[in-house]
């Protein structure tokens, strides 16, 4: 991928000194902090299952829809709006080079904001050693297993952003698409989650039909499996499948401008 | 040149590209699906199967089927919430696990009959609140029931004897009974919380029940002919429906024994029930099973209650006596009396039994005894050990009445105040059930197993009502269908800890909590407050 450096800088660069960008992951963060506040004070009252780093992730992974379309809504929108991106598609770059560098620095910005919001925690057992003991607030095996839930997840939403941002010139229209796309996405899978298979047509039928769906029927589910330290390979695979067809859609989506 | 096709081919080929992406993302979906790979992070492997689980696993004889028809809920009990999440985990690596024949787990609504008329119709599946093993692929399967939870409004308000229960503590009883969960403790809330998740003991041994050939008889027989206690029968008060229910749940088949002394009792009897004879048996008819007893090292159980109308010259015991005493046991013509009212349970008026053997703990009443639970019961019979019982006879009292009770000898005929016969009654705790085996130690000193009896001094304890309210009486009639069928093969799989998370915050320390959280937001702002200042002083240069 010639110039993926290159792009990847320059994007890094430009999502790092626009203000639009600190003003999202702000109320962003302060929403997260005020949530997980409450959720813990809940604990006091009520038995929960799973572990409250469950409910940061959860509240990220829900909470995307609200900031990832802020990190992906300009990158090929705008460019295209300007006419850049024609200039720079006839510069030796590959048209993969440009979305992929752009799908990169976005999922850069998204991972610090997941680590920022591991803030939260770190604070509350900083504070509160022995208050927050029965928490296992930094149990390794939870915040690993979350945390690989959350770049899985986050690498599809990105790239489903990316794809938004690539079909439009007009970047409200794109935050819209990618929003759309990504509640949808996370409508599905809240959908499936719990669900039993149906076996009208016959369960094998119902079993293939659900598998290739990947993570929007099991996503959630696997989710309280990440959560509580178990890594599921399978449902890294689909996010990577689903990575991967976004990123194809936005390079065919933008490839359509050299046609 | 059309440049008019031209465009037209090129969206088609778009369209095409689009079309084969999204097909190749589908399949390799379905392949990504089929790689069962976990990587459990947690310490000690907390979810993942134990070497003893995955080598039996290896030795099943047939294909699984777990059947859940629970549906999950944030409405269902939160102790079915926990076991939902605990299951869902554990029956994942049960599935994964590599095993001689597939395990495959099922999540079935029984109310949607039209979306899983399959499933429904192979297993018979009627009730929700179920968890169920079964064999794969026969016309009969091979079923145990794992966990059942009775989700109807239970209480009828309008009998006294029945007290209120609420959902989340019918639910809790229902998780007690199925042993999924051990040592139970109270928890800061004031109810009592499992501390220990059995699930994978329970389901290893359940698959290895269905699937493994059956080695031995598999039938419960209940006596006819003596007006006893029918296990058919739904009555509350004497009927034994929901013996006969849980019998079947574990895969036993229940049937009747018809009182003809001539004939043999059948060859595949695991087990004989006498629940509540109102007339004796005939010698004969005793003498069969001693047969039973003795030369096929059968089981026998044996509910006597004490009956009011029975004649002065019929025989002790129902006829039963000398079997009884060639097993080391005896029960006597008396009824339990406790002048003391604490004893016996407010709305139902039914007594407790909360004293257990003493010394070395049978398994039998082992659980109840770490549990702290009470067996209840009606009206009873003291059911002794006898001072010297016969050679290769081991006879054991399990459970009995309280230090304030006495058995009455002449109870028929003394008018209350009640008195007591230092010389003819039985000064308590005055046993109610008791139980002996025969174990032939030929050469070496190994032990054979032969027959086993169990009397309990009343049928009230196993009848459907008591049974259905009181998990001491669920609990002792499980342990007893082990004890029974012998099924304490050993299984070494240590409990997994469960995990409660609590906070423990006041208000104040709440508020500060809630103060520091605008930290990570302020360093965001402050950051981008010095990024804007940076990006105005660059662009004015």
């Amino acid at each position: 991928m010639k110039g993926f450096s290159v792009i990847l800088s320059r994007e890094v660069f430009g999502l790092f000194i626009s203000p639009a960008t600190y003003v999202a992951a702000f109320y962003f963060l302060t929403l997260l902090g005020l949530g997980f506040r409450f959720f813990l004070e809940s604990f006091a009252r009520t038995d929960w299952l799973l572990p409250p780093l469950a409910s940061l992730v959860v509240a990220l992974i829900f909470g995307s829809p609200a900031l990832i379309p802020f990190l992906t809504m300009r990158s090929l929108a705008e460019e295209r709006r300007l006419g850049t991106l024609e200039t720079l598609l006839v510069a030796p770059i590959s048209v993969t080079a440009v979305v992929v560098g752009k799908w990169f620095a976005s999922y850069i910005y998204f991972i610090l904001v997941c680590v920022s919001a591991l803030g939260f925690p770190c604070l509350a057992v900083w504070l509160f050693p022995e208050e927050t003991m029965n928490l296992r607030l930094l149990e390794p095996a939870q915040l690993i297993g979350g945390g690989i839930y959350l770049l899985a997840a986050g690498s599809a939403f990105t790239a489903i952003g990316i794809f938004a941002s690539s079909v439009t010139r007009n970047q409200m229209v794109a935050g819209m698409l990618s929003f759309t796309l990504l509640t949808l996405h996370l409508a599905l899978m809240a959908y499936f989650h719990g669900e039993m298979p149906t076996d009208t047509m016959g369960l094998a039928a119902a079993n293939v039909l659900r598998d290739s769906l990947g993570s929007l029927t099991t996503g959630l589910d696997r989710l309280e499996h990440f959560v509580v330290g178990i890594i599921d390979i399978a449902t890294l695979l689909h996010y990577l499948v689903a990575t991967c067809l976004f990123l194809g859609f936005a390079i065919l989506a933008t490839t359509r401008l050299n046609d | 040149m059309d440049f008019c096709n031209a465009e037209r081919s090129r969206r088609l080929r778009r369209w095409t590209i689009v079309m084969l992406l999204t097909s190749l993302a589908l399949g390799l979906n379905q392949l990504a699906s089929r790689v069962d790979l976990n990587i459990d992070l947690t310490k000690g492997g907390r979810y993942t199967l134990s070497q003893e689980t995955l080598a039996w696993l290896t030795k099943l004889e047939k294909p699984a089927d777990i059947i859940i028809t629970i549906r999950e809920s944030n409405n269902q009990p939160k102790i079915i919430q926990r076991l939902l999440l605990d299951l869902d985990l554990l029956l994942d690596a049960f599935e994964r696990a590599p095993s001689s024949f597939p395990i495959r787990i099922h999540r079935v609504d029984v109310n949607a009959r039209k979306a899983q008329k399959t499933l429904i119709e192979k297993y018979n599946l009627a009730e929700p609140n179920l968890i169920l093993v079964a064999t794969q692929g026969e016309e009969n399967p091979e079923k145990a029931i794992l966990f059942r939870f009775d989700d109807q409004p239970a209480t009828d308000t309008s009998d006294p004897k029945e007290a209120f229960r609420s959902r989340e503590s019918k639910a809790r009883d229902a998780v007690f009974d199925s042993g999924l969960y051990d040592e139970w403790a109270e928890s800061n809330r004031n109810v009592p919380e499992p501390t220990k998740f059995r699930g994978e003991e329970v389901i290893l041994r359940s698959l290895m029940r269905v699937t493994r050939a059956r080695k031995g008889p598999n039938v419960v027989y209940f006596t006819r002919g003596h007006g006893e206690g029918s296990p058919s029968d739904a009555n509350r008060d004497h009927g034994f429906s929901e013996m006969q229910k849980f019998l079947e749940s574990r895969n036993l088949e229940v049937a009747a024994l018809a009182p003809d002394p001539n004939a043999r009792i059948p060859e595949d009897a695991a087990l004989v029930v006498v629940t509540s004879p109102q007339v004796p048996f005939r010698a004969q008819e005793v003498a069969r099973l001693r047969t039973f007893l003795s030369e096929r090292k059968g089981s026998l159980m044996l509910l006597i209650d004490p009956i009011v109308d029975q004649s002065i010259d019929s025989p002790p015991a129902f006829g039963f006596h000398p079997l009884l005493k060639e097993w080391g046991l005896r029960c006597h013509d008396m009824l339990v009396h406790d002048p003391d009212l604490s004893k016996f349970d407010i709305f139902s008026g039914d007594y407790s039994l909360r004293t257990y053997s003493q010394g070395e703990e049978h398994p039998v009443v082992e659980p109840l005894i770490r549990h702290g639970l009470a067996v209840y019961t009606g009206k009873c019979r003291p059911v002794e050990r006898e001072n010297a019982p016969p050679e290769q006879i081991e006879a054991t009292e399990l459970i009995y009445s309280s230090r304030t009770s006495w058995g009455r000898s002449d109870w028929r005929s003394q008018q209350p105040p009640d008195v007591r016969d230092d010389l003819l009654d039985i000064t308590g705790p005055v046993p109610v059930a008791s139980l002996s085996e025969k174990k032939l130690r030929p050469r070496h000193e190994v032990k054979i197993k032969g027959g086993k009896v169990a009397v309990m001094g009343s049928s009230q304890i196993f009848v459907n009502r008591i049974l259905r309210s009181n998990a001491g009486n669920r609990t002792l009639l499980r342990n007893l269908v082990h004890w029974f069928l012998d099924e304490s093969e050993m299984l070494d799989i240590p409990p997994k800890e469960i995990i409660n998370y609590s906070i423990k915050m006041n208000e104040q320390q709440f508020r500060e909590l809630l103060y520091s959280t605008a930290y990570v937001p302020s360093i965001v702002a402050l950051l981008g407050l010095f990024v804007y200042w940076l990006r105005k002083d660059i662009l004015a240069s």
